[in-house]
């Protein structure tokens, strides 16, 4: 396939940078918990964007290039690394708890986003993206365009993880 | 972090990924060589054999990690993630258990060769029988290992055709 000359690339990783920078650090956020472990994923996630801009010739929008790049890449890494005995789960399985969390006690917001976040990394990959990249308003055509979903699927998931996340506690 | 930087690392990353292509293409070229030449000139048919054997075992692990490396870079942001989870499952399935069977792959062969001669003259039944009792192990061992991961990885898999089925008929639960 050919690759754009580096200037163009540069161009448009600067662009993508200016405009969803801040959502692949949500986003590496919502998958890791621990710093470092974050800090990596971050940096994989913009060297597999800077690397995938090479190829990138307009087949879609650059927003959904970007955000298929990050979680992807989130993704493979997640599947190589991740505890063996960890199940990741589907919705269906996640009970509620039995005595749901006081929400006028969680006055702190951080650890209100923490907690969601908490609960979003035990979803499996697939619902976990969903949510996350509802989470950024993406509509449910745009959100299908990026994971291969029907978008009549989409808004399903959506509404089931909204029900689980505040059944476990979540606003 | 900057763009210059993002690009050094990129670039040093590809270098990397480079060098160990070249590395494993060359050391698994040099056990095939070495075990060709030997087999064609030196040893008797036992030696042979076992060599060939080794050979081909060579080649088999040669061509399945040319097969199985990591996605392309185009193709992070051209696949949609359920196909792309899917195939790093798939993959990580191909994985499961590799190493050990190119273990069991390399065992025939390399036991020829360095026991052949010694084999084929007559000796007690109990080696045979050790011989054979320690190998049906080792492969039943390799075999229990690799079906306790392929159950784990099944049901992702399963999962996820549940979730493509649903997302080509746009059927809801």
């Amino acid at each position: 396939m050919a690759e754009f000359p580096a200037p163009r690339r540069d161009q448009l990783y600067e662009e993508a940078v200016a405009a969803f920078g801040a959502a692949l650090t949500r986003l590496a956020r919502a998958y890791e918990a621990d710093a470092d472990r974050r800090r990596d994923l971050l940096q994989e996630i913009h060297i597999a964007l800077w690397r995938s801009l090479a190829s990138f010739t307009g087949q879609c929008s650059l927003r959904t290039w970007v955000y298929r790049v990050a979680h992807n890449r989130a993704i493979s890494l997640s599947v190589r690394t991740r505890d063996r005995r960890a199940r990741l789960l589907a919705i269906d399985d996640i009970e509620p708890p039995a005595a749901a969390i006081d929400l006028d006690r969680a006055i702190d917001e951080e650890r209100t986003l923490e907690r969601v976040h908490a609960a979003i990394r035990s979803f499996n990959p697939i619902d976990r993206e969903v949510i996350l990249l509802y989470l950024e308003e993406l509509d449910a055509a745009t959100i299908a365009e990026i994971t291969g979903l029907s978008a009549a699927n989409v808004a399903t998931k959506v509404h089931r993880i909204k029900r689980s996340l505040i059944e476990r506690g979540n606003p | 972090m900057t763009i210059d930087t993002i690009r050094e690392k990129a670039e040093a990353f590809d270098r990397r990924t480079r060098r160990q292509d070249v590395w494993s293409i060359a050391v698994f070229t040099l056990i095939i060589m070495a075990n060709a030449v030997t087999a064609a000139f030196h040893g008797s048919m036992t030696d042979k054999i076992g060599d060939l054997l080794t050979v081909a075992a060579a080649l088999y692990v040669l061509t399945f990690y040319l097969r199985v490396r990591e996605p392309s870079p185009a193709a992070l942001g051209e696949t949609p993630s359920l196909d792309f989870y899917r195939d790093q499952i798939l993959r990580r399935q191909a994985m499961a258990g590799r190493f050990w069977k190119v273990v069991l792959l390399f065992v025939p062969g390399m036991f020829l060769s360095a026991f052949g001669d010694a084999f084929v003259l007559p000796r007690p039944m109990r080696v045979y029988v050790i011989i054979g009792v320690g190998f049906a192990g080792l492969v039943v061992l390799v075999e229990w290992l690799n079906r306790r991961e392929a159950r784990r990885l099944s049901a992702e898999l399963g999962f996820l055709d549940r979730e493509q089925v649903r997302a080509k008929t746009g059927q809801n639960r």
